[in-house]
């Protein structure tokens, strides 16, 4: 029997979300330079404030030069030879005549709201799922935003972040850039230089979010980067859960996706961002897919303060992406539950970074990653325990699955303890799928298939649970689609 | 017809040659009771029936009920009805009882051309035999095996079973690493597979089993063979001699 | 990776009597001249590594940088606690003497099967092998540094089937010398199916006498041949101002066995490399490790462990205690190569953290590009169990003595792994006594 060619032949099925929509969009020419960040600060009709906050990051990011430890090989990029902001002309020109004034969904293009059917998010209020909200991003603008005035009612904002900008400009220049800095790392001063847009959610006390928020990015011109930024502030008490899934079309160059994502968490507040990617991940020859260099940081700044990151990431020809918490406020608990699955020629370097400051902080990592193909797949994160972070906690479990010998499996923890009174658990396996755990199962009537699945599935048990519901049931499939014909 | 069939048959591991040339013959309502010391080659014969990879049969035939069993997928032999109880059942964190449960036993009925088992029913069987096999509830949303100790293994085999009704089931070494207790609630597990319709095969190392499980034939496999056949009686016998004395005189 | 708290890097300039060094250095190393000029070269152009070079993010060698130009080592001065000859605790060893880098007189009588040969004496061939680990970049600057410079060394010769029971001891006793650095270079062969112990100890006599700083950077090369096996140890005791870089490339052939113990208690600044390549199936590797930073030192270890054939496997354990300002870095890396199926490896890095302003960092790594492996890894920092004390005062015990049985406890089982009973107890009092 060939367990390993009928593996293989799983992991092998074909991307659904790749299709265009062919919608009559501006796009601005390739290059980039100072005129280029006016251009675009300018489409948004942004003040004063934000065009410096952008032309300070861009001439810092010329100082820079790309990250070179990440365990990841591609060409060169060419930032002259992208195009840096791409829309809709229907919703581009109505973000220059009017970008403080929200959507309808009767001003939505309607080959929109037909490619978000598509892709399974409808978008009118009575169709989408019940109790979720969703912003959705179409390369460099939102295009509409959900459930809005239900939100409003209990003084939760949720809008795109050029809205916020003219809506609610002091939250923005309290919070832009507190977290990640513009010049935090080459990708975060790129994008805090060329942003175009993104979701901005805002908590106020006391209030714990009556839905679930969600984003639903997507890219679709062609030669263009996708620069988002997303700002959720919780403040006092609040609580919210936020999902994030994302999809592109099936093109044969690489795509450059470089987003920034800020989460502040003040005392009791509680933030759950959840993530489900599925950029286009190139094809079976590793040619074409989504390089996803993207900075998410989240500061538990208040005391007794929440951050759990979860993601399942599934697609991009390239992950470089570490979401991370900073535990500043005493009490305060971050969260990293992570399911990274490659195949083919996929390229995955991710983790997270728990930065215990405050008194009695806690952080769990829980990181399961699956390669099969020729795909490579890294671990990275970092723990750290400041001197004043006294009886810091950390949790960290990183498992490894393999699945055929031409992929590779790494982990590359780094933990650094300056307190005495900490106390750090670090714990690693890598194997592949036990022949003994299929053949238990075969001989239960259970195709090899179908074994597998549920052995993955098993295996990435722990991360799935913190999923959201409708979440989990997505992520669950996209395993197996994603490790078709890789498993037998 | 018989359930089982088995003529002339040879398997070897690699270069190693194991079993020599094997004849077993279970109807259906027949408990077999096949006996030997270490080596002898009773797992292998349990591993070869199952159909695990690794072991290449050499000669001979295995006919399970009028199919031949030998060019079935190992999935395929569970569906048709043959169960095989694992001596050291492997552990596979992660994934639930209750999901190993009622996927093994769509499948079964999938197999036979019937519809899934609505949940409800499922759920009420399964607790069902949760309870008469001792355990607690809790076990159904553990990962199979997971942590569990030798005992609750074994009993985890003999649910599995029961559940899923098989025509013939292999048992191997399931007394193995039990306690009094629960040697008493698997025993009664399996007196209530018995039936006209059903065959049994125990392969154990020691008579223990067989006071609770009555055998209605004895076998004795040494190096590969089986020397000697019998009723219950053999096994008491060798209770008493010890296999040294039988294979000299079976020598 | 990015670090989330800015991190100050200013870049180890090669200090002016290190420049001084390298520019006459063909009299002075004994590598091959091509392989020398390059060394030099590399050196030059990269400077000293920093924490910009990933295996240096948490070593800072500025120390070697500010060194006086000149040793100023104070013989006269009388030793805080009387020395303590090694040999005591070692029956029998064949004891070879390198004070700063010169081998000392060679001892006579050396039983068959041990032959040494000083670099400067050894064929062309044998020098080539001693130096064939070239610096592949910055992160080996150090590499590139001895083998620029390197001046003093032997070939150690084990006989194929020879059985050498009693250890062969290097003592390392680098005390008066004119110069503030001295780099020595160790090729180590074991023959088929030979058996040795080797202990190299830093300095042997365990003064705590306040020595004046001085530098010492080791290259050693070994390689076994098929069933052979090597017990390594490195004793690094007393002397608080020393500063010892290290570096070890092991080859395994087939069926071979290594063993490392590496136990550093001295030093002001140590780092302790290991690289273990396991190139044929059967051979295994065990790299125990202990090290115990207190005052304001700095111990660094650094292994790889390279499975580049199937069928191998690889146990790895180390423990860092760290008290007052201490520093202990501990980072492992185990690569299995494509290819290379049926490995088993297993990491731990087990570290107590004693103080608030010690600080230890430690990265295990797996590195995996086969698929039917069996390899992990675990790490914790934690403090004593405040349970653990509580319990032993209840049975009138003092905290403090308390805390000295737990510290030891702690280490025990890397020092339990020595073949030595004297050693042993000798090690465990010394331990008792720095907790």
């Amino acid at each position: 029997m060939s367990e390993q060619h009928e593996i293989e032949a799983l992991v092998s099925r074909d991307y659904q979300y790749g299709f265009v929509t062919d919608i009559e969009q501006e796009i601005i020419p390739p290059g980039l330079n100072e005129d280029v960040v006016r251009l675009i600060s300018a489409k948004k009709n942004e003040p004063e404030f934000l065009l410096q906050w952008r032309l300070d990051a861009y001439r810092h990011w010329l100082t820079m030069t790309p990250p070179t430890w990440a365990h990841v090989h591609y060409p060169p990029i060419d930032y002259q030879a992208l195009s840096y902001y791409a829309a809709p002309k229907s919703a581009s020109e109505q973000a220059e005549i009017d970008a403080n004034r929200p959507k309808s969904l009767d001003e939505v293009d309607p080959k929109l709201l037909e490619m978000y059917e598509k892709l399974g998010i409808p978008l009118h209020e009575r169709a989408a799922l019940a109790g979720v909200a969703v912003d959705a991003v179409f390369d460099s603008v939102s295009v509409t935003t959900t459930f809005r005035e239900k939100l409003a009612e209990v003084g939760v904002i949720f809008c795109s972040f050029s809205e916020a900008v003219h809506s609610h400009p002091e939250l923005i220049k309290q919070y832009l850039g507190s977290v990640v800095p513009p010049g935090d790392n080459y990708y975060a001063a790129l994008n805090s230089a060329v942003f175009s847009d993104g979701s901005f959610v805002f908590i106020p006390k006391g209030v714990r979010c009556p839905m679930e928020l969600s984003t639903y990015f997507r890219i679709n011109a062609l030669n263009t980067g996708q620069f988002e930024r997303t700002l959720i502030v919780a403040e006092e008490g609040a609580h919210v859960s936020y999902l994030e899934g994302c999809t592109a079309p099936q093109r044969d160059e690489n795509q450059l996706h470089a987003a920034v994502v800020e989460l502040v968490a003040l005392d009791d507040a509680t933030i759950k961002y959840s993530t489900v990617q599925n950029w286009y991940p190139g094809d079976e020859f590793g040619k074409g897919g989504i390089y996803n260099f993207v900075t998410k940081r989240g500061d538990a700044r208040g005391n007794r303060s929440k951050i759990t990151w979860t993601q399942v990431e599934a697609g991009s020809a390239i992950t470089w992406k570490y979401p991370s918490c900073i535990l500043r406020g005493d009490d305060s608990v971050g969260e990293f539950y992570s399911v990274a699955v490659s195949n083919n020629y996929q390229q995955v370097d991710s983790g997270t970074k728990m930065i215990h400051l405050g008194k009695r902080t806690r952080s769990t990592i829980v990181s399961k990653s699956i390669s099969a193909g020729r795909s490579q797949n890294a671990y990275r994160g970092l723990v750290h325990i400041a001197k004043g972070a006294d009886d810091a906690r950390n949790y960290t479990q990183c498992d490894a699955l393999l699945i055929g010998d031409r992929n590779g499996a790494h982990t590359f923890p780094y933990i650094e303890s300056k307190n005495s009174s900490a106390q750090i658990e670090h714990e690693a396996t890598t194997t592949k799928v036990s022949d003994d755990q299929i053949f238990y199962l075969k001989s239960r009537g259970i195709t090899e298939e179908n074994a597998t699945n549920m052995i993955v599935n098993g295996f990435c048990k722990e991360v799935f649970n913190e999923l959201p519901m409708e979440f989990a049931v997505e992520a669950q499939a996209l395993l197996a689609v994603s490790l078709e014909g890789s498993v037998g | 017809m018989s359930l089982l069939e088995i003529k002339n048959l040879h398997a070897n591991i690699g270069d190693k040659v194991i079993l020599r040339g094997i004849n077993l013959t279970v109807n259906a309502g027949e408990i077999h009771a096949i006996m030997g010391p270490n080596g002898s080659g009773k797992s292998t014969l349990c591993q070869v029936l199952g159909g695990r990879d690794g072991f290449e049969v050499t000669e001979g035939s295995v006919q399970f009920d009028g199919m031949n069993l030998l060019e079935m997928a190992t999935e395929d032999r569970a569906n048709a009805g043959l169960l095989l109880g694992f001596q050291h059942p492997v552990e596979i964190p992660g994934v639930k009882n209750i999901y190993l449960l009622k996927e093994s036993l769509n499948a079964q009925r999938k197999a036979r051309g019937l519809g899934e088992l609505d949940t409800f029913a499922f759920m009420k069987q399964v607790r069902e035999l949760v309870k008469s096999m001792q355990m607690d509830d809790a076990f159904l949303h553990r990962g199979v095996n997971a942590g569990f100790s030798g005992g609750e293994k074994k009993r985890n085999e003999i649910l599995q079973m029961l559940l899923l009704q098989p025509k013939l089931a292999l048992l191997d070494e399931t007394d193995s690493g039990l306690d009094i207790d629960a040697l008493k609630i698997v025993s009664e597990g399996i007196n209530r597979l018995r039936g006209t319709d059903r065959g049994i095969v125990l392969v154990t190392h020691y008579q223990r089993l067989l006071s609770y499980v009555e055998p209605d034939f004895v076998h004795i496999l040494y190096k590969g063979q089986i020397i000697k056949s019998g009723d219950k009686s053999l096994a008491l016998q060798l209770e008493a001699e010890g296999y040294e004395d039988i294979l000299k005189a079976a020598s | 990776m990015s670090a989330a708290l800015p991190r100050a890097i200013e870049p180890v300039e090669l200090p002016e009597w290190l420049r001084a060094a390298l520019s006459q250095p063909v009299t002075a190393s004994l590598a091959p001249t091509g392989v020398q000029t390059l060394a030099c070269e590399q050196i030059l152009s990269w400077g000293l590594p920093t924490a910009r070079d990933e295996e240096w993010r948490w070593t800072n060698l500025r120390p070697i940088a500010r060194l006086s130009a000149t040793s100023t080592i104070d013989n006269t001065a009388s030793p805080k606690t009387p020395a303590t000859d090694l040999t005591a605790f070692v029956p029998n060893a064949w004891v070879i003497r390198c004070n700063g880098g010169q081998l000392q007189p060679l001892p006579q009588n050396l039983p068959a099967g041990i032959t040494i040969t000083p670099l400067t004496e050894a064929s062309e061939a044998d020098c080539a092998a001693a130096f064939a680990p070239r610096a592949q970049g910055r992160n080996d600057a150090l590499v590139a540094l001895n083998t620029a410079l390197a001046g003093d060394g032997f070939v150690l010769d084990i006989a194929a089937h020879a059985d050498i029971q009693a250890p062969i001891l290097i003592d390392w006793h680098d005390t008066p010398h004119e110069a503030n650095h001295s780099h020595t270079r160790l090729l180590i062969r074991l023959g088929a199916h030979s058996k040795a112990t080797l202990i190299e100890a830093t300095p042997s006599s365990c003064s705590n006498t306040p020595l004046s700083t001085y530098w010492r950077n080791a290259v050693s090369v070994i390689e076994q041949g098929a069933n052979s096996q090597l017990n390594h140890i490195n004793l690094g005791l007393g002397d608080y101002q020393r500063l010892l870089t290290d570096r070890s490339f092991v080859h395994l052939e087939r069926d071979a066995r290594y063993r490392s113990i590496h136990i550093q208690l001295g030093g002001q600044l140590t780092r302790h490399e290991i690289d273990v390549n396991i190139s044929a199936p059967g051979a295994h590797c065990d790299l125990l490790g202990l090290m115990m930073p207190r005052g304001k030192q700095v111990m660094d270890t650094h292994t790889r462990i390279t499975h580049g054939a199937p069928h191998t496997t690889s146990n790895e354990h180390y423990l860092i205690i760290a008290d007052d300002a201490g520093r202990g870095i501990f980072k492992g890396r185990i690569l299995v190569a494509q290819d290379a199926q049926k490995i088993e490896a297993y990491q731990n890095s087990r570290n107590l953290l004693l103080s608030n302003t010690a600080e230890i960092d430690t990265k295990p790594e797996l590195e995996i590009y086969a698929d039917d492996v069996k390899c992990s890894h675990g790490a914790t920092i934690g403090r004593l169990d405040d349970e653990a004390i509580y319990y032993l005062q209840s049975r009138g015990i003092s905290a403090a003595n308390a805390r000295k049985l737990l510290v030891t406890g702690f280490a025990q089982e890397i020092i339990d792994a020595l073949p030595y009973p004297e050693l042993i107890a000798h090690l465990s009092e010394l331990i008792g006594a720095g907790a």
